[in-house]
This record gives C-alpha cells, sequence and structure tokens, in this order.
C-alpha cells in the first residue's frame, strides 16, 4: 500500500506492506539513524523517534499507525557546520553538548538519547537532574552508565537557556574527572587532553556508520534455527516445506556444509583451547544451539521459513550443575571424533581445560598462620547486553572476494579463524570492521560471521544476519559462571601467609575461552596479595581450576575476562578476614598488596597457556588510589560511626560502606601484537592506518592523540582509519585492555619514523633558508618544524616539499608492537548502600572508583570507560544473573527479565584517576577499559556486611539472598 | 516478494458505524491496531488491520463518580489522570518514558501478568474494563484478556477518589518486582488488596478495617507463588510486610488529607 509520512517537516511517499514496523519503513526510507536492538518488548530505545513530540519506539507501530502525525528523527536536528562552499548551521546545542561531554562511547543510542533529550527541553528547558534522567529512561545505554549524557543535557539546557537570555551566563559544568599525579608526568599538548572523539560528529548526527546501516541490493535476510533442547541427536530435518515457499533463497543444515572443527574464541594462533565447533552439527549442545539456516527475500519470510523445518530429535541426558559434569557416568557432551585437544582438555570426561598453579610452599605457608578461613562463593553467569545485536553483512566482490562486513572486536581473528571453515584462502576474504555498538568481549568471538558467509557462498547474493535480543541471550557468549573455594592463611597482625582459590568453571557447551577466562581468575586476582615481610619475597599462592562442559550457552570473554569472577570471591573473603581480625579493610588489603619493584607473582607461573614472562611491577599506584577514594567517600566520616548507618524514623534502613581492591592486566606479554601505518598528505595532514578496533572505546581517538602529539599536530589533522583487513596492518584487536598500551606503541613507533623523516627534510629546508640546524634539533610542534633559533617552515609546506617540490618522497612509515610486559592498572572502589533489612532489597547510593591506570591519554574518554564499567559491575553486583530449570531452559531471553540498569535509577558514580607513568607504556600509559568490572560487586557485597551483617556468598545481591543471609545470623543468634 | 497476504487490508474508520461495518464485512479476521505495541504481528489469519486511532479512544474523562480512560490512551496518560505518586511510581517501574509514551492501555492489558505492578494497581483500585462493541463493564480476569486477542478495549474506568498504595521488592528501583502489593481505599471500612510478582499470580481480596489485618490471608495468597524469580517461603514473608507498609501509607494519606 502507498502511504505518506510527515518526517522531519517534509511528507514522504511510501510504498509498504500493511504489516511492515515503522521502524523498518524509516529505516528502508533512509532514515538509517533508527537502530534495532533486537527488542521485542520495546525495552531497549535504539529506535526513538519523536512522534507529535514525543520521544516513541519505532519498532511498536506498523508504518501506517503513523500517518497523519508528525515524526522526527535526529537527521533534522543538526550537521557539520563546514561542507565546502555551503555553511550550515551547524550542530544543535544538544548534539554539541553530547560532542564535547564525551557523552558518545558506541554512539548506538546517541540519536535516540538526543531526541529524548529534545522533546524534554521543549516542554521544560530548565530541568532537575532527576527530571533529565526520567526523559532518558526509555533509552538503555551500556557504555556511559548515563553520566555524561545527563551532564550534557543539563548542559545543553543551560546553553540554551543563555541564548534566549534567560538565564545569566555562567560557566558550564566541567566535563573533565579529578586527576591526581602521584609521579612527574612530563607536559604534553594533546596526550592528557580530553580531546573530541574522532568519531563523535559523525555518531552525534546519526550517520549510517554501523554494519546494518550498508544497504546493498539484492540482499537476503539471515535466520537461524536454534534448539528446543539442551541435549539431543538430531535425527532428520526435512527441509523440503522451507525451501519450497516463496523467496526462500536458501536452507542448509550440517549435511549441507563441509565439516571443519574449529573454534570461535577470536585469539591468536595457535587457539589456546579445545576446537570443539561447527558452523553446523548433527548434535545440540544447549537450547539455543544452531540447527539450520534460513536466507530469504525479507524477515518475515525467513522466519516463516524457520517454522517449516521438521527436526527429529533424540533427547540426551542433560548436565546443567558443573559440579556433575565430571561425574563418573556422566553423558559425554563432545563425543565427536574431530574434536581437538589443547592443553589438558578431556572431552571424556568433560572437561575443556584444567590449570594447576603453585608459587611458593602453600602448605608451609598455611603452617605458619595463625589462622586459617575457609569459604566458598558462587559468581553468577552474565551477558554482555550490548545494545547492537551481533550483526554481519557479506557478499562477493567484483574480484570474487568475500567481503565481511561484521560488528566485531577482532577482524583480523575473524579472516584467519573463518578461512578454512569457508573453504576459502585467507587471501580471498576482506572482512571490514564498522563502527560496533557495544562488544565488551562479547564480539571477540567469531560467532555470526559464519552464518552469512555460508550463505552468501550457496546463494551468491549479499546476506544481512543480525541476531534478536533472544538470540544473544540464548545463542552467543556470557561471563563464565564459577563456584569458588577461598582458603587464606593469616597471622595476627593481619599478614597473609598463604592464599588458595579453587575454581569450578562452567565454560557452556563449548570450549571458547576456557582455559584463559579461567586462568586470569586467579592470575589477576590472587596476584595483588603477596602477603607481608618475608612473604613478599616468597608469596604463596595456589590457583587451581577446573572448566567443564555443561549444556548451557557457551561462556566466552565478556569485559574483565574473567577477573570479575576471581575478585567476588577474594575480596568478600578479605573483608571477612579483616573483620574478624578487627583490622581496617583498606590497612589489611593494602598491607599485603603488592608494591613497585615486586613480581606480579603470577607471571613467574602463568601466562595463559605459554611461556611465563616474569615482570617486576614498576608502577602501583594502589596506596594512592585508596587515599583518594578513601577521602573522596568519605570514609573516616562514615566506617564505624553508627549514627550514619542509622537512618532516623525508618529502623527497616541501614546504610553501608564497603571497599574493594583490584589489578588487571595490560596486554598479553609477548603476544598481543598491533600494526601502524602512518603517511602524510599535501596539507600536512596525516593518515593514520590501525588494525585495532575502536569498540566505542575511543581507542581510535587515542591513538590518534598519540600520533599527534608525536609529530607535533592537532588531533584533527589525523585522519584515523582502523580495522579493515585489506587497508590496515594488523592488529590482534580489541581485548586483554591491549590497545593503548600496544597499539599505542605502534603508533608512536610510526609516529616517531615519520617525525624523524619531518626533521630530516625540514633541516634541509632551513639550510636552503641559510639556517643550518641538525635534525635532532628541531622541535614538532603547532603544526610545525621549529628550529632552536625560533625559524618555522610548516608541516603543509613539508608536506608540498616531499610530494611535489624536491626530492620527491612519500614520508610514511609502518611499525608494530608486541611487548614482553604486561604493566597492571591497580584500583580502589569503595561503595555505599542503602539496605531494607525487613525485605532485603538494596539500593547502590555511590560507587567512587579510584584507578592507578598510568598516564592517561583521553581523560574525559577514559572516564566514560571507568563509568561504564562501573555500571556493568553494579549489575553484577545486584541485579544481573542467567538462569537455567533443569532441562536447560533459560530464564533471561530479553532485556525485561535481564534487567541491565536505567538512567533514572543509577546510583551516583565518580571516577578518579590516580597517573603514575608507566615507562614501558606510551606517554606512559597502561590500560583502563577493564578494571572498572573488578572491584564494585565485591565493593557492594562488603558495604551490604557493614549495613546488616548480611554476608552474601553469591552474587548478585538479590533481595532474597539479602534476606536469607539476614535470617541465618538471626536463627544463629537465637541459637546463642 | 513479501509474505504479506495481497489480500491484507488497512482500514482507519473514523466513527462507530464505519467500524461496525468492518466488522460484519470481515467478521473473525479483523486484527485492530489498538495503538502502540510491543511487536506488533499481523495474525496471518487477518484479513484487514482496523486502525482504531480515530475513534477518539485516546480520551480522558473526569466525573465526579470515575475516571475513564479510552483504550488507546498511553500508560502515560493513565498516569497523568490518576494524579497518584504510587501509581506514577508503578508506571515508572513498568517502563521508560518511550514505553509509557508508546503502549496503549489496550496492549498492556493484553500483555499483563502477575509481574505487571501497573496492572496490580489497577486490580487494587477494582478497575473496571469495558471491550469494544459490549454495553457492560467486567473486572480484570484471564477471560478478560483472552478476549483483548480478538476485540480490543474501549474504556478504562476507575471509581473516584483515587487512594492507592503500592509497594514492591526488586534487584533494582526500576526492576521489575518479584514482590508487589497494592492496597487501594475503597470506603472508610474497605480496603481492596492485590497482590504481584509472580507471573502467574492474579490475587487480590478486601480487607475490613478493624476485623484483620490481612496478614494470615496474604501468606496463604503467596504460598504456592514458587518460581525462577523467588521462593514462596520468601514471598510470603515479604508480602506480609508489603502490605503492612501499604495501609501505614494509606493511614497516613488519609490523615494528611483530613489536617488538610
Amino acid at each position: 500500500m502507498n502511504i505518506y509520512l510527515l518526517i522531519n517537516n517534509k511528507t514522504f511517499n511510501a510504498e509498504c506492506q500493511p504489516a511492515e514496523s515503522l521502524l523498518d519503513v524509516l529505516r528502508r526510507l533512509g532514515f538509517l539513524s533508527l537502530k534495532s536492538g533486537g527488542c521485542v518488548r520495546g525495552e531497549c530505545g535504539a529506535c526513538t523517534v519523536l512522534m507529535d513530540g514525543e520521544p516513541v519506539n519505532a519498532c511498536m507501530f506498523l508504518a501506517v499507525q503513523a500517518q497523519g502525525h508528525t515524526l522526527e528523527t535526529i537527521e533534522q536536528i543538526g550537521q557539520h557546520p563546514a561542507q565546502g562552499w555551503k555553511q550550515t548551521d551547524g550542530y544543535d546545542p544538544i548534539q554539541k553538548a553530547f560532542i564535547e561531554s564525551g557523552a558518545i562511547q558506541c554512539g548506538y543510542c546517541t540519536p535516540a538519547m538526543i531526541l529524548a533529550a529534545r522533546a524534554l527541553l521543549r516542554q521544560n528547558p530548565d530541568p532537575s537532574e532527576a527530571e533529565v534522567r526520567e526523559a532518558l529512561s526509555g533509552v538503555l545505554c551500556r557504555c556511559t552508565a548515563y553520566v555524561k549524557p545527563v551532564q550534557a543535557v543539563l548542559n545543553a539546557a543551560a546553553e540554551l537557556r543563555r541564548a534566549q537570555q534567560t538565564e545569566p551566563q555562567e560557566t558550564a559544568e566541567s566535563y573533565e574527572p579529578d586527576i591526581l599525579s602521584v609521579q612527574a608526568i612530563p607536559e604534553t599538548d594533546t596526550v592528557g587532553k580530553s580531546e573530541v572523539k574522532v568519531d563523535a560528529e559523525k555518531l552525534v548526527q546519526g550517520k549510517p556508520a554501523f554494519t546494518a546501516d550498508l544497504q546493498l541490493p539484492g540482499t537476503l535476510i539471515a535466520r537461524v534455527l536454534r534448539s528446543p533442547l539442551a541435549h539431543a541427536k538430531i535425527v532428520s530435518i526435512d527441509t523440503s516445506r522451507a525451501k519450497a515457499l516463496p523467496g526462500v533463497a536458501a536452507v542448509m543444515t550440517w549435511q549441507d556444509l563441509p565439516r571443519v572443527v574449529y573454534s570461535t574464541a577470536g585469539q591468536s594462533d595457535p587457539i589456546p583451547g579445545p576446537l570443539d565447533m561447527f558452523s553446523l552439527d548433527n548434535k545440540v549442545r544447549f537450547v539455543g544451539d544452531r540447527v539450520a539456516f534460513v536466507a530469504a527475500e525479507t524477515a518475515e519470510i525467513a522466519d516463516k521459513a524457520l517454522s517449516l523445518i521438521d527436526v527429529t530429535y533424540e533427547p540426551l541426558p542433560v548436565i546443567i550443575d558443573p559440579r556433575d559434569a565430571m561425574k563418573e557416568g556422566a553423558v559425554r557432551i563432545h563425543d565427536e571424533e574431530e574434536y581437538v585437544n589443547f592443553a589438558d582438555s578431556n572431552p571424556a570426561i568433560n572437561l575443556a581445560a584444567k590449570i594447576r598453579i603453585d608459587i611458593g610452599d602453600v602448605e608451609k605457608g598455611f603452617s605458619e598462620a595463625d589462622g586459617i578461613f575457609e569459604q566458598e562463593y558462587v559468581v553468577p553467569k552474565v551477558q554482555q547486553a550490548h545494545i547492537e545485536p551481533h550483526v554481519t553483512l557479506t557478499y562477493w566482490d567484483e574480484d570474487d572476494r568475500l567481503v565481511i562486513r561484521t560488528s566485531t572486536q577482532v577482524p583480523f581473528h575473524v579472516r584467519r579463524q573463518l578461512a578454512p571453515v569457508l573453504g576459502l584462502p585467507v587471501k580471498r576474504i576482506r572482512v571490514i570492521k564498522p563502527r560496533i555498538g557495544g562488544g565488551f568481549g562479547n564480539k571477540q568471538e567469531v560467532l555470526i560471521e559464519d552464518v552469512a558467509a555460508h550463505l552468501t557462498i550457496a546463494t551468491g547474493r549479499p546476506v544481512l544476519y543480525e541476531m534478536s535480543r533472544e538470540e544473544e541471550f540464548i545463542g552467543s557468549r556470557s561471563r563464565h559462571p564459577m563456584r569458588v573455594r577461598m582458603k587464606t592463611g593469616v597471622k595476627f597482625d593481619g599478614t597473609i601467609t598463604a592464599n588458595q582459590m579453587t575454581a569450578l568453571s562452567d565454560t557452556g557447551a563449548y570450549g571458547c575461552h576456557a582455559l584463559t577466562v579461567t586462568g586470569n581468575t586467579g592470575q589477576k586476582s590472587m596476584g595483588l596479595y603477596v602477603g607481608d615481610g618475608e612473604y613478599r619475597n616468597h608469596p604463596n599462592i595456589r590457583f587451581y581450576a577446573d572448566i567443564v562442559y555443561t549444556n548451557t550457552p557457551p561462556s566466552g570473554a565478556y569485559r574483565g575476562y574473567g577477573v570479575p569472577q576471581g575478585y567476588w570471591p577474594l575480596d568478600r573473603h578479605l573483608d571477612n578476614v579483616a573483620r574478624y581480625l578487627g583490622m581496617d579493610p583498606i590497612d589489611f588489603r593494602l598491607k599485603n598488596a603488592v608494591r613497585p619493584g615486586e613480581y606480579q607473582p603470577f607471571s613467574t607461573a602463568w601466562n595463559e597457556g605459554r611461556e611465563p614472562v616474569p615482570e617486576v611491577l614498576n608502577t602501583v599506584g594502589l596506596e594512592e588510589a585508596a587515599a583518594a577514594g578513601r577521602k573522596a567517600i568519605g570514609w573516616d566520616e562514615k566506617y564505624g560511626n553508627e549514627a550514619w548507618h542509622s537512618i532516623p524514623g525508618k529502623p527497616h534502613l541501614r546504610r553501608g560502606i564497603g571497599v574493594a581492591m583490584a589489578m588487571q592486566g595490560t596486554a598479553i606479554p609477548n603476544l598481543d601484537m598491533g600494526g601502524a601505518s602512518l603517511k602524510i598528505n599535501d596539507d600536512g595532514s596525516f593518515n593514520l592506518l590501525v588494525g585495532a578496533t575502536d569498540l566505542g572505546t575511543g581507542s581510535d581517538t587515542v591513538l590518534g592523540q598519540i600520533a599527534a602529539e608525536t609529530l607535533g599536530v592537532a588531533l584533527e589533522d589525523i585522519i584515523v582509519l582502523s580495522s579493515d583487513t585489506d587497508v590496515t596492518p594488523f592488529d590482534v584487536g580489541a581485548y586483554a585492555s591491549s590497545t593503548t598500551y600496544i597499539s599505542g606503541w605502534a603508533v608512536l613507533k610510526a609516529a616517531q619514523e615519520v617525525a624523524g623523516k619531518i626533521r630530516e627534510r625540514a633541516a634541509r629546508l632551513f639550510s636552503a633558508k641559510g639556517e643550518t640546524v641538525e635534525p635532532d634539533e628541531i622541535s614538532l610542534k603547532d603544526r610545525h618544524a621549529i628550529a632552536p633559533s625560533g625559524a618555522r617552515i610548516s608541516m603543509a609546506e613539508i608536506a608540498l616539499d616531499s610530494l611535489h617540490w624536491n626530492s620527491q618522497e612519500q614520508i610514511m612509515a609502518t611499525a608494530s608492537h608486541v611487548s614482553p610486559n604486561s604493566p597492571p592498572p591497580f584500583a580502589a572502589q569503595y561503595a555505599t548502600v542503602l539496605v531494607d533489612i525487613e525485605t532485603g532489597a538494596v539500593k547502590v547510593e555511590e560507587l567512587i572508583m579510584a584507578v592507578d591506570g598510568g598516564v592517561i591519554i583521553n581523560p574525559i574518554a577514559a572516564s566514560g570507560q571507568i563509568e561504564g564499567g562501573v555500571a556493568q559491575a553494579l549489575g553484577y553486583g545486584v541485579s544481573e544473573e542467567m538462569c537455567y530449570d533443569a532441562e536447560g531452559q533459560p530464564r533471561e531471553r530479553d532485556l525485561v527479565d535481564y534487567h541491565i540498569f536505567r538512567a533514572d535509577e543509577m546510583p551516583e558514580i565518580r571516577s578518579i584517576f590516580v597517573q603514575t607513568y608507566e615507562e614501558t607504556g606510551p606517554y606512559g600509559a597502561k590500560a583502563v577499559a577493564e578494571i572498572p568490572l573488578d572491584a564494585a560487586a565485591p565493593a557492594i557485597g562488603n558495604a551490604v556486611m557493614d549495613a546488616c551483617g548480611a554476608n552474601v556468598l553469591a552474587n548478585p545481591l538479590t533481595p532474597e539472598r539479602v534476606w536469607r543471609a539476614l535470617k541465618l545470623n538471626a536463627e544463629r543468634k537465637s541459637d546463642g | 516478494m513479501m509474505m504479506t497476504k495481497p489480500e491484507l487490508q488497512y482500514s482507519r474508520p473514523v466513527n462507530w458505524d464505519e467500524l461496525e461495518g468492518l466488522r460484519q464485512e470481515f467478521q473473525g479476521r479483523i486484527m485492530y491496531l489498538a495503538g502502540g505495541d510491543y511487536h506488533p504481528r499481523v495474525e496471518e489469519t487477518a484479513a484487514v488491520l482496523v486502525d482504531l486511532q480515530d475513534l477518539e479512544l485516546d480520551q480522558v474523562e473526569f466525573t465526579d463518580e470515575a475516571i475513564s480512560l479510552g483504550g488507546l490512551c498511553s500508560l502515560q496518560q493513565l498516569g497523568n489522570a490518576l494524579e497518584s505518586d504510587d501509581l506514577l511510581e508503578a508506571i515508572s517501574i513498568e517502563a521508560g518514558v518511550n514505553l509509557r509514551n508508546s503502549l496503549s492501555l489496550n496492549n498492556y492489558i493484553r500483555h499483563s501478568n502477575g509481574r505487571s505492578a501497573v496492572q496490580i494497581c489497577l486490580n487494587a483500585l477494582e478497575a473496571e474494563y469495558l471491550l469494544g462493541g459490549e454495553e457492560a463493564f467486567q473486572k480484570h480476569s484471564r477471560s478478560l484478556k483472552t478476549k483483548l486477542d480478538d476485540d480490543f478495549l474501549e474504556t478504562i474506568r476507575v471509581n473516584q477518589p483515587v487512594s492507592l498504595a503500592f509497594a514492591s521488592v526488586a534487584r533494582s528501583p526500576k526492576d521489575q518486582p518479584i514482590v508487589m502489593v497494592a492496597v487501594s481505599k475503597r470506603s472508610d471500612a474497605r480496603f481492596h488488596v492485590a497482590c504481584g510478582g509472580a507471573e502467574s499470580l492474579d490475587a487480590s481480596f478486601d480487607l475490613y478495617y478493624g476485623e484483620d489485618d490481612g496478614i494470615s490471608t496474604i501468606k496463604e495468597l503467596y504460598k504456592d507463588a514458587d518460581d525462577a524469580w523467588a521462593s514462596a517461603e520468601y514471598r510470603q514473608d515479604i508480602a506480609a510486610i508489603l502490605l503492612s507498609r501499604c495501609l501505614q501509607k494509606l493511614w497516613r494519606l488519609t490523615n494528611t488529607k483530613e489536617e488538610a
């Protein structure tokens, strides 16, 4: 039917089916700023459009219902001010504020937030923070914790009021985080400054920057038939009815594909884990496992085709509890003959990996202790919940090479790992990563690219596969759940004499990241505490783990990569030990924590399944971070102060305060490698090509800053292009907190080489002008080469000279970097909570994290990383959990049941940077992206303990768990 | 090539006569478009999509006795009309701003269950529902929801004055509650209590001032409310606490109003 839609004050005539959603039609009309979160209960809000001035979800209306209404999208709101000879009005004040504040990380939900803010400010030009939070409550963001978006809207409102002269001029609220330098930090021009993200302007305009925004003619839509059973053999599949459906281009089952075993874990070669997966198999191992692929002309036809595939299953016994996996007689989950072992994996006993690490003499350490504390803790399976689902578009290019445009953190691993699966050589595959709408580790997985690629090979046509939100929950990856037993020996003075962690880790149905995630669990948590005195030189630490298969969705990489699973048991345990000893919890931790000049103890014994690389820690800003956080949270006024803990007139409420400390890693030593290429252009600008993958973190910006600083130009002179396997140098991808440290060094090396060439040419140009200068006497600053005399030659002149005038050459360089070091960032996390001791409900009021991430290259971007990470950790602490019944049916299938925090319920979140200068890092940097995931949950748990004595051993701290812990206390009390 | 059957029609009647004509013509093959829905999907059996938005079903009417809202009113309109802080809190838990603006009451009621906070409040308020073309209002029930698959909600009626208290427990302030209780004061002596927090729970009861504190009744209602989200034991204990809190809140509200 023909409909008319009034969009952005223009009438659009659209041919559509009566059943088409408004979202689909708007995107078809080119309004690609509206995004899909794959949800079916309207929970994400990424498709926000203003209808008659109010924010609504475009997925919740059919297009025909929108006739007669006015629609507004971000496309009409503002645009780049300078477009060649044409000047525009530029950006809207809200867009400007989003750009300047760092409110944009991945940018997937940015247009929706701006529209929601616009609707608010029209009705209420002077909103309170609570009103702004309320206005943004319909748009979920997984990156920012809403801190900077809320600040941006408030500042935009103030700017609008000033523009209308309803308010006197005042200074806008600063977006800069608190930074304390504990070492001398060299002066820099661009590094250390909160430069605007290089992708902010396109994202704030809702430009078609994401994978699904490329609309190729003839594209087929892919769907995957998923298993309803947790464990079964596929006896038969009849696809005849589906194939006969008009509009179906291909239906594929395991019988249609070559049987190539592989791992979906996006890691360097060789994959440090078992190969145990096929694109499609004749067996299903969890509810949600793949059964068949379909490609059709439309999503509706593809969905219908799925319903027409007849599958006969032979159910098998199911293992859901990891404690059952290795029991005698347990059903074997992987019995395929193609299975490839790695290290100690043994599918006969459902063992995906095994870790045994002993440092020092643990038994001796226990024998020297005055007391030994033992306790078991449990950490849950949780989901990354990026708002952009996994999405891939594949097509053959004009050279018969397969192009995979995909939302991935590891484009080079995708190319290498998929080549054998597809039967193509690496050289016939090109992987392009556009902007990503969040990944958080879940896109460190070669998860869906094969689906679209197989269908493109089968049909010869472009294929788009976008997972639904339900598929994200049942068919992607998640954080490994674990049962962890702690045993700690201490002396009465608080010295830890031995520390032992034993973990049972559940990798789910496949062993992706099984070994490496769980290795991190011990390495990065247990490595923080060595003991005091003589134990500092000879710590006694043990970490044992079994990583087992179960019939649940596979676990995988999730920001923090195993470390949060270590800190919940470790830090909750140490807090309890400190309480028992009557020691201040901060003092107790610092007494036993590693210090500068000491070994990271695990570096002597473990390196993700490779040769250990013993590493002495240069920079440990933990003590300073603890002090900064202590002051910011008001620890000394609150801890132990009964008046603060009680609420007058509300005896059922109790306040509590808690602390936790953490150490992460920065890259995998001697393994993670990044490359960078840099070349000069005629105007003195530069193209920076990096293989590194910006998944919303701002790494393109940070890498650009490193180049700009080294070359003495502005960031705007660095044109960053990243993550295209045909164009950019190799990089392992975005994981292990490696990008700034590893790829940053590659950029620094390339920039230093280019700077050297610029200096040489500048010296010749100075000489031609009669001034003799040695190249190394020339400084590069303010887009000029500057001689000691102050004489200057512009970068543009140097570029023209090199490209056109004299001894022409392309000034360029390519460099790569791999490091023997992995200097850890450190953090102190503080939390205050309000506990309803009658119901067990926990309300987190404040979360303050003080971080030593070395020199902070971009403070606003880095603080955004901390805030967003802490918000995810907040969910890990109180609300997020994936559960399965005895048959393996999942409890969570959407973002309603799997609740992530909204803007209008966030606690106050603050970040503080304690700068050390890490000599092995580019401009002194370490990492910040993952450490915020580590300590919030235990800090909250410790705060709950402080509030009411509820010693909750499993996270999240659900009301019932707190209530049961309180009840246990009461029972013990009554028992005397 | 599209899956949608070519004969599927779309109509937007502007009056009830036109609607009636469509009903006669397409008996049993109508799918009503009654405002925004979670994920609008067209039934394969539908021959016509009848869009109700021009029938003024998004209007709110106030009388001394009752507040009436059309079935195409949004959750936000419901909150604005009833002027109850506790209802607004329930709406806020149920939905962020977009959803509140997008979702019609018709579709909210159709999809609601025992974990739907606003529905529990409406149950406590003893809201009454009028389906399209019917003459008699009815109370909320499973059969009402079943009927909404083939019919639409014309009006929701809530008797004045609106005196409501709502209390809930969840993992976070805006998470779906695992236990919730709503109580409305219906007269000087009668309170109506609605319980929720478990998907299958659909229970309410009257409480008379001075006769019973309702604790044993509410515990009995939750005795089998055991699911993946919480145990019955927990819910029984907490529901009793929430009931007590709601009654105290209503008592305070009443006193405040009387003092005013």
